[in-house]
This record gives C-alpha cells, sequence and structure tokens, in this order.
C-alpha cells in the first residue's frame, strides 16, 4: 500500500493513465466517466424535468380547482411581482433568514463541539454517540407535539421544571417575541445529530500521520486544532454547512405542528410555511408555484457561493 | 501533567454527561408519554413519574389500528429509497470526484443536484401526483412503495452525491492507480481499496437517508393509500377531535425502534476508522 | 321515446365498462343490473318505509368491494359497523383512512383528477361548497329516484340541509356525524345562564376575578381556523357574520368591531396563553374545571366532559344555543360530517345503498351508544336510553335547531386563514382591533375577487 502524503487532496483535473486503460478495459470502463452520474441524472430527469415544467406554467397562471381538474388563465408575471408587494412574504421572508441563520449557527457549533469531544477519547463511546443519535431518529410529528405539550402554560412539564428555581411561567409558544426561538430550540435538539453524525464521520475519516507528527512536535490540543484538525475538516464543514442552510430555510414540519402554522399572530410564519398555505389553504397554486421560485433563485444565488468555495477545493 | 489530564477527563466526561442529560430529558419524557393514561396526561402539575403505568396506548396502535403493517410499508420505502440513493449518489460523486466531463459538466451537474433540494415539495406534489396515476407499461406507480421509494431517492440523492464527494476527494488517487498498475480491474479497485476507505461516509449518508425517509410526510401523504407509511398513521391520532398524545407518543416510539436498530447496526462503520486515524486530545 | 333513451343508457353503461370487463362478465353484469332495477323498482316503496332494511333485492349485484375514505378518528368505529353490512350483502366496505389535517388537500388533488380510488367520502360540512359546488359528488337526487326510494325524514332539517349545494341543484351528501357548535357552562359557578355576549363578559370577569380559582372563558387564538372558529359564535352574535349572504366581507362592520373587542375582553379572563389555543385544549381546560365557560364547545369535548374516567366536572356542566345581542337570533355553527360519494366512483349503487344503511336509525343508534356518535337523526337527540347516557343530548337539539353553517363559499378555507391570522394578531397584541379587521376585510375581498367569488 503506497504512503499517504499529509494533505494530498485528489487531482480531478488530471487525466486517467491512458495506457493502463486502452490496454486491457471494455467499453463501459473507458467511457465510464459518463456512466458514473447516469443513474443519478436519470433520477432527476424522472422527477424534476416535468415537474418543474409543470410549476413553471403554474406560475405564470391563476391556477384553479375545478369540476374539470386544473383550470388556468395566464397572468403573466403577475405571480412574481405579487410576492415583492405581499406584506405577509416579507414577514416570512425575515423570519426565515433569521431561523436560517440561528438554527444552522447553532447546529453546526453544538455539531462540531460533540463530533470532537466524542473524537477524542471517551468512556463508552459507541453508547455516548447512539444516545446522541436518539433525537434524530424519532418522527417529528411525535417530537414537536412532545415539545409543544412540554411548553403549555398550565400543563407543560418545563414551565413546571422552571417554577422549582423560582422562576416565572415563560410563555413559550404564545410570547410572540419568543415563540420562534422556542420552536428553534425544538429543531435544534432534533437536528444537531444530523450535523453531528456527518462531522463525526469526517473526523474519523482523517489521515493519522499529520497528528503524529504534532505529537512528536509537542503541539498543544489547541494548536493541533487550529493548524491540522480545521484545514483537514473544511470541506466537511462547508458540504454540512451548505446542506443543512438548505434545509433550514425548509423548514415546516415543527411550526405546522407547534404553532399552526405561523401563530401567535405571524410570529412563527416561515416562506414555505407560506407557500403550503397558499397552495393548499387558498389554491392559489400560481401564486405558491412563482413564491417557490423566487425561494430557489434566493437559495441559488446563496449556494453559488458555497459551491465555489467547496468545489474550489482543488 | 497526570495531573492536568485527570482534571481535562472529568471536565469532559462531566460536560458529556450534561449533555446527554439535555438530549434524553425530552425522550424521557416522550416516551412517559407514551405509557401514561388519558388522565394522568392532564394532571396538573405534570407527573414526572409515571404514576398510573399503562400500555393501552401501545395496544391502541399496535393492535387496534394497523401500525405492524405501516411499519411493514416504510421499511420496504426506506430501504428501496437508502438503496437506490446511496448507490446511484455514490457513484456519481466517485465519477465527479475521479474525472473531468466536458465544457465544465462537474459544476453544472454538482450545481442542478444541488438546486433541487431547494425546491420546497408543495407545489411539486401535484405534478407527481397525476405523474404517479399514469399507466406506463401498465403499470400505476401510485400507492406503491417503490414509487414512494424512488421519489425518496430522487429527494436524497443530492445530499448523497455532495457528501460522498467530500470523501472520495480526501482519498489520493494513487490507489487506484498502484491497483490498476497490479493488475486489478477498475470494478475491483473500488470495491477493494477505495469503498473501505469511504466506509464513514456511505454509513453515515446511508443512516441519514434512511432517517429521511422514514419519516417524511407529504409525498407519502399524497402518493399513498393503502401502503400508507408510519408517518401519516402517527398523524392519524391527530383527529378532528382531539389529539390522542398517548397514542401518539406510543406511536412515535415505536416508529423509532427500527431506526434505533438500523443506525445502532451501521454506526459501527463510521467509528470502525478510529483504527486507522483519529483524533487525540 | 322512453325506449329509446333507455337503450342509450344502457349502451353508454356498456361502453365504458368494457374497457376493463371482458364481454362475457359484462353480459352478466348487466342482465343483473337489469333484473336488479326492475326488482327494486317494485320493491322501493316498501323499502324506504321499513327503516334500516334499503337494501338491493339483487345482494351480490355489482361490487363486492367498496371503498370507504374516512378520518383516522373514525376509522375503527366504521370498520366495525360495517361488519354488519358486510354480513348481509357479502360486499366488503374497505375502510381507508387519512390524518384530519391533511384529508381535505388530498381529496381536492384526488376528487378533481375523478379518481376512482373511493367509493364513499365522509366530508367536513365546511368541505361542501368546493366539492359540490364543482360536482365533485354524486347527486343523490337522481340515486334516490334510480332506486325509488326518498331520503329518511327524520334527519334533522338543519343537519340534513348542509348537503344540498348548490342550494336546489340536488342533494349531494348525507350527514352522519352531527357536530354542532355549542355554548357551555358550569353551573356551579354561573347562577344563571347568560343569554347576551355582555352577560357573558360580566359573568367571566365575575369568576376570574373571584375566589374559585377557575377562568373565565375558553377562547382559541391560534392563527387560522381556530381563531376565526372562536371568533364566529361572537360576531354572530352582535348580528353579522364574518361573510354576508353573497359573500362580501362584514369585517369592516361596527358589529364585528364589537364581537372582536368582547373577543379580547373574553381573553383577558381566559388563561394565559391563548394566542396558542387549538381545540384539544379547550377541552381540556373545560374538562380538567379550568375554565368555567366557552361558546367554542363541540360534541367530542362534550362527551369527556361527561365521562367520568376523564372529567373533573361530571354533571357539572351545561349546554345550550350560542349567546346572541338583544334582537339577534343565535347562530350555533355547523362541523357536521356528510356521507358523499365521488363522482368517479365504479361502485356507485352498492356506495349508494351502504350509505343509506349506515345512515338508518339502527346503525345510527349503534354508533351513538357505543362508539359516541353525535347524531343527525331527530328521534335520536330524544331517546331515552340516549339520553340516559348523554344528558347533552337535548341541548344539543335546541343547539342543532338554531344551526347555520359557515359561509357557503368554496374559497371558505382560505377566507378563514385570512382573518384568522389578523384574529390571532390581535388577540396577540400585535395589531389593534379596528386596524386588524380593516386590513383583514380588504384582504379577503381582494381574494375573493381574484379567485372570482365576488364581482
Amino acid at each position: 500500500m503506497t504512503t499517504i502524503a499529509p494533505g494530498t487532496v485528489s487531482q480531478a483535473s488530471a487525466p486517467w493513465p491512458q495506457n493502463i486503460r486502452a490496454a486491457r478495459a471494455p467499453w463501459w470502463e473507458r467511457n465510464i466517466q459518463y456512466l458514473l452520474p447516469l443513474p443519478t441524472l436519470l433520477l432527476l430527469l424522472l422527477f424534476v424535468v416535468y415537474p418543474t415544467i409543470t410549476a413553471i406554467q403554474f406560475s405564470l397562471n391563476h391556477v384553479t380547482i375545478t369540476g374539470e381538474g386544473l383550470s388556468m388563465r395566464f397572468t403573466g408575471l403577475d405571480n412574481y411581482t405579487r410576492a415583492f408587494r405581499d406584506p405577509l412574504i416579507a414577514t416570512a421572508a425575515r423570519q426565515t433568514l433569521e431561523w436560517v441563520v440561528v438554527v444552522t449557527a447553532m447546529e453546526m457549533l453544538l455539531g462540531l463541539g460533540l463530533a470532537l469531544l466524542v473524537s477524542s477519547g471517551i468512556r463508552l463511546r459507541g453508547l455516548v454517540i447512539s444516545v446522541l443519535m436518539i433525537p434524530i431518529v424519532l418522527p417529528p410529528i411525535a417530537v414537536s407535539l412532545a415539545w409543544r405539550f412540554s411548553y403549555q402554560e398550565q400543563f407543560g412539564v418545563y414551565n413546571y421544571l422552571l417554577s422549582f428555581l423560582h422562576l416565572g411561567p415563560v410563555r413559550w409558544l404564545s410570547d410572540r417575541n419568543i415563540a420562534l426561538f422556542s420552536v428553534m430550540a425544538t429543531d435544534i435538539w432534533q437536528a444537531t445529530p444530523f450535523v453531528f453524525l456527518l462531522l463525526l464521520a469526517g473526523l474519523q475519516a482523517m489521515p493519522p500521520d499529520p497528528f503524529e507528527a504534532a505529537a512528536i512536535d509537542g503541539a498543544s490540543p489547541w494548536q493541533v486544532f487550529r493548524t491540522i484538525t480545521l484545514p483537514l475538516l473544511r470541506p466537511t464543514l462547508l458540504v454540512v454547512l451548505l446542506l443543512r442552510t438548505i434545509d433550514a430555510a425548509r423548514i415546516f414540519d415543527k411550526i405546522f405542528v407547534m404553532t399552526n402554522g405561523g401563530g401567535p399572530g405571524t410570529a412563527t410564519e416561515t416562506l414555505t410555511m407560506g407557500i403550503y398555505k397558499t397552495a393548499f389553504i387558498q389554491f392559489d397554486f400560481g401564486y405558491a408555484a412563482g413564491l417557490s421560485f423566487l425561494f430557489q433563485i434566493v437559495l441559488v444565488i446563496l449556494g453559488t457561493f458555497y459551491v465555489r468555495r467547496v468545489l474550489k477545493e482543488d | 501533567m497526570v495531573g492536568g489530564s485527570r482534571i481535562a477527563f472529568i471536565v469532559k466526561h462531566l460536560v458529556l454527561a450534561l449533555i446527554l442529560l439535555i438530549v434524553m430529558f425530552p425522550v424521557y419524557w416522550l416516551v412517559s408519554m407514551s405509557v401514561k393514561s388519558t388522565r394522568e396526561l392532564s394532571a396538573r402539575p405534570p407527573t414526572m413519574i409515571v404514576q398510573n403505568f399503562t400500555l393501552q396506548n401501545f395496544y391502541n396502535v399496535l393492535v387496534t389500528q394497523n401500525f405492524f403493517q405501516y411499519a411493514w410499508n416504510s421499511v420496504q420505502v426506506a430501504v428501496i429509497a437508502t438503496f437506490i440513493a446511496t448507490i446511484a449518489g455514490s457513484l456519481c460523486a466517485y465519477g465527479l470526484s475521479r474525472f473531468t466531463l466536458p465544457k465544465n459538466l462537474n459544476y453544472q451537474l454538482l450545481f442542478t443536484v444541488l438546486t433541487v433540494r431547494m425546491f420546497p415539495p408543495s407545489v411539486t406534489v401535484i405534478p407527481i401526483y397525476i405523474l404517479f396515476n399514469q399507466q406506463i407499461l401498465g403499470f400505476k406507480l401510485y400507492d406503491t412503495q417503490f414509487g414512494l421509494g424512488l421519489v425518496h431517492a430522487f429527494v436524497d440523492v443530492p445530499l448523497v452525491v455532495w457528501i460522498m464527494l467530500g470523501f472520495f476527494r480526501e482519498i489520493p488517487r494513487d490507489i487506484e492507480e498502484a491497483a490498476l498498475v497490479d493488475g486489478d480491474s477498475w470494478l475491483g479497485a473500488f470495491r477493494r481499496q477505495i469503498l473501505p476507505l469511504a466506509a464513514p461516509g456511505l454509513a453515515a449518508t446511508a443512516i441519514l437517508v434512511a432517517i429521511s425517509s422514514w419519516n417524511e410526510f407529504l409525498f407519502a401523504l399524497i402518493l399513498t393509500q393503502r401502503s400508507q407509511t408510519l408517518p401519516i398513521a402517527v398523524a392519524g391520532q391527530i383527529t378532528q377531535f382531539d389529539i390522542l398524545y398517548g397514542n401518539l407518543m406510543a406511536g412515535g416510539v415505536f416508529a423509532a425502534i427500527p431506526v434505533v436498530i438500523f443506525a445502532l447496526l451501521v454506526q459501527r462503520y463510521i467509528i470502525r476508522g478510529l483504527a486507522l486515524g483519529g483524533v487525540t486530545g | 321515446m322512453d325506449e329509446h333513451r333507455e337503450s342509450n343508457d344502457v349502451t353508454a353503461k356498456r361502453v365504458r365498462s368494457s374497457r376493463s370487463v371482458t364481454r362475457r362478465h359484462l353480459l352478466k353484469l348487466s342482465a343483473a343490473g337489469a333484473l336488479g332495477v326492475g326488482a327494486a323498482n317494485l320493491l322501493g316503496a316498501s323499502a324506504a318505509s321499513a327503516a334500516g332494511d334499503t337494501v338491493f333485492a339483487a345482494p351480490r349485484l355489482q361490487a363486492s368491494t367498496i371503498t370507504f375514505l374516512v378520518n383516522s378518528g373514525d376509522a375503527d368505529r366504521i370498520r366495525n359497523i360495517s361488519t354488519a353490512y358486510t354480513g348481509r350483502t357479502g360486499t366488503t366496505v374497505e375502510v381507508l383512512e387519512l390524518p384530519y389535517d391533511q384529508s381535505f388537500q388530498k381529496l381536492q388533488i384526488a376528487l378533481s383528477q375523478k379518481t376512482d380510488a373511493y367509493d364513499l367520502a365522509s366530508l367536513d360540512d365546511p368541505w361542501i361548497p368546493q366539492f359540490a359546488g364543482n360536482k365533485f359528488l354524486v347527486n343523490l337526487d337522481d340515486m334516490f329516484a334510480k332506486t325509488g326510494t326518498q331520503p329518511n325524514p327524520d334527519f334533522q332539517p338543519q343537519l340534513f340541509g348542509l348537503g344540498d349545494w348548490p342550494k336546489g341543484s340536488g342533494l349531494r351528501a348525507l350527514p352522519w356525524l352531527g357536530n354542532v357548535q355549542v355554548f357551555a357552562w358550569r353551573n356551579d359557578l354561573v347562577a344563571s345562564r347568560p343569554n347576551t355576549w355582555d352577560e357573558v363578559i360580566t359573568t367571566a370577569q365575575g369568576i376570574a376575578s373571584g375566589s374559585s380559582g377557575v377562568y373565565g372563558y375558553a377562547i382559541r387564538g391560534a392563527a387560522g381556523n381556530p381563531a376565526t372558529t372562536s371568533f364566529l359564535p361572537i360576531t354572530r352574535g352582535y348580528g353579522k357574520d364574518v361573510l354576508a349572504p353573497n359573500f362580501q366581507p362584514q369585517l369592516d362592520s361596527p358589529e364585528a368591531l364589537q364581537a372582536l373587542q368582547t373577543a379580547l375582553k373574553l381573553r383577558d379572563t381566559a388563561p394565559p396563553g391563548a394566542e396558542n389555543v387549538q381545540h384539544a385544549d379547550v377541552g381540556r381546560f373545560m374538562y380538567t374545571g379550568v375554565t368555567a365557560m366557552s361558546g367554542d364547545i363541540w360534541p367530542d369535548q362534550l362527551l369527556n366532559m361527561f365521562d367520568p374516567s376523564v372529567s373533573s366536572v361530571v354533571g357539572l356542566i351545561d349546554i345550550g344555543p350560542e349567546p346572541s345581542q338583544a334582537g339577534v337570533e343565535p347562530a350555533n355553527m355547523t362541523g357536521t360530517w356528510l356521507l358523499g360519494i365521488p363522482e368517479g366512483s365504479k361502485n356507485k349503487d352498492r356506495a349508494f345503498d351502504y350509505m343509506l344503511w349506515f345512515t338508518a336509525f339502527e346503525q345510527q343508534k349503534k354508533l351513538l351508544l357505543q362508539f359516541n356518535n353525535p347524531p343527525v337523526l331527530t328521534p335520536l337527540f330524544t331517546d331515552p336510553e340516549a339520553v340516559g347516557k348523554f344528558g347533552f343530548l337535548p341541548g344539543l337539539l335546541q343547539a342543532a335547531q338554531k344551526a347555520v353553517p359557515r359561509p357557503r363559499t368554496q374559497f371558505y378555507s382560505g377566507v378563514e386563514d385570512i382573518i384568522g391570522r389578523y384574529l390571532s394578531q390581535a388577540i396577540a397584541g400585535q395589531v389593534e382591533p379596528d386596524q386588524g379587521l380593516q386590513q383583514a376585510n380588504t384582504e379577503v375581498r381582494d381574494f375573493l375577487i381574484r379567485n372570482g367569488a365576488l364581482g
């Protein structure tokens, strides 16, 4: 087995050894670079092309459900311009941003901290990992309702526990200033294991040589972390950050269950909630489609920055 | 020095204990709700230790309702989804990590795959419903475990591609080249040299895809009826009248068990890497 | 002339079914069909009068399975009841279930695609304008005519009328679960029943500031349907519904403003956290004795209040029609569930027969006594056995007689969502009452105009 030089990252742009391939490989090995992405492409084609075309069509029309199915009336870009004048969407956008920033930051920090802690040599590591994974395996609806029940002011257990510390009852889900944060707490509790798991895997996959060398040199833990761990973990960190950001922006289940979608008032209204209500309660599929595209465009722009940085890791 | 690392050891485990407490308390509460009677659930103040332990809630969901059937549906869907997503995604990621496609296709493909995940599902649900109800080769995908599994795979393939891309890129090409020089085929090299090194990443993504499929709600709701999955059945405890908290939590506990088992089985592939290389200090 | 039309019908039938059955099968079906229809016509008169005995003369007609879509909460009892039908006719009733919150959405999509997946569906009465209005449901008058039967005269008239939409165009659904909103109060804490909303306020304030430790009123403040449903009886009590009969929004009226101010005063007498209170919470408040009154009470909550195994207030609850200001007729809201046959169903006749059987006195009584199903047949409200078990039935009947459905527009869910958002904001103190109502009014009007419901 060849030795692995520390810090080597594969050169995706270097050509495959020509002599090796041409000599013995069947056609499917010679064209393997086209075949490997094929299953994924097929999957995407099946479920992206048709729905996207339909969604674009919806977004350019006023769509309603009638006796004959879906009826459409061409409205051009109205569904898009309406979004910019809609105060509810403005609120939803602002709160979605709040949500994404806070939740992602907390989850990344906690997840990283936990992954480092668990990797640093602790007792009963397997057990600890299993316990830390429990929040994410529970069905979100059960978790949301259990937390909602616990947040309830008269029957809930959190206020009960606080009362022992002589701290006043907190209006977890009814105070519009803290309702969003209460729901955030639930999501952070449930989704941090996602970050933890991936960062743990990333830490475990790291080559041992740099660390051995650092130990020989007598580096302090902090130095090791700053100069070796973090740079090596960076690609994984960025990918996890990117994925978590996208998922956080799409938050829906928890808000739907815990505050009946947006309450109190509009304090927990987010974009996906707004889109859902537009589509399935107001049955305004055209506007919902327009909003969905705008939502996606924003994420795409955001994503472009991330993606460039991650892919530049060559 | 010994004293210092001793303190570090204790502090580390104290912090860990505190974290485990915060993680476990809501779980404890959820489980305790599943074994409380309706009367005790409304007790004011709430009872920290269950006073009238009852298995009625579990009986309701497992025996009276059809939760084993729903669980079996969910298993099939999750297996299909995990299988397809992991294989398709890993192959794609491997290809993109090793080869450069013409005309900047690498970047295009990766980006497109990612944007798929950005679209809120509320709007795509209807076209997919219509699509699934079409007869293709005498076959409708609507209300089948395979159909739903396929949709779940599609939803999670971006996750797999992006995570595995990172892991594959960390593995130097020298390994395949050495194997090829030694006379192995590409497929052999992949199986014998690359996969073991990528195991932590594969295990982690497999767990996450399985969990995501297991708990997925919207597509499962719209695209199934008889092959209904667990999340729909659990949501069914929110009736038009009352929220049957006891039943719901019992359903939730029941739904968690298979995934816990799966995670326990697979997680050792993640920490296996500790023998090869790990972080100390 | 009739003969000609008859053979056209038969031909049409043949064309439609030939896609999925063989010729032989088809001939058998047609023969059986003709026989069945003929025999049913003969027996029609007697069948209608013999309560609970409206089975087709040829029991093994057509379908041996029908699918019935219900809410998850109802699935068990319907399965239970239906075994008797299977025993009698050999037809299996496959009960499929959906969670409540999502069934409207799924039905929207499925029914508009004329799915044949369901032969019967259980529908909430606010959904009727959407489904009946768009002709997603079979016209039951035609079915009655075809089988020569009449609808059961014992249906409570207000509840029966819910299935007739658009008004006069033909019955589209039959009621089976009589859900009516009532006003409930603690007879040990409330000296005399409040008749107007002003009296409700003073009573609630008295109790809340008193020494009993009980709150005055339970009100729902969660955004959307909850807040609107709590608000409706109050605004109707002041004389104005949220939408006028011609669907013009009336939230900018002085009555609506008074109603909202009343709601806010009642919120002050309610347990803290009203901003997030939903249906189940109100029930819990009442049956654990936390609150003394509420105008947003439904039969399922009554069942809990009268159930010794969960309730702390058994025997202490009285119910009746909603309070209303002087000169205003009380109007209780309905939330009744009805049975309809989707247009795409391939087993309409069998489904119809099941429907009649299901809503007959015998089955309804079983549903009531064994499974706590609120009745829709007038005799059941006063049946001694039933009243012995459920003391609130007479009060419920009174409320049913004053029952008025929510505004019958197919876009009501959207209207309700908009109003509920502003109401929730007002209850949370996020917006001033008059401002909130003005904005709600404008937004509702724009919404209705955009959907063509208003000129």
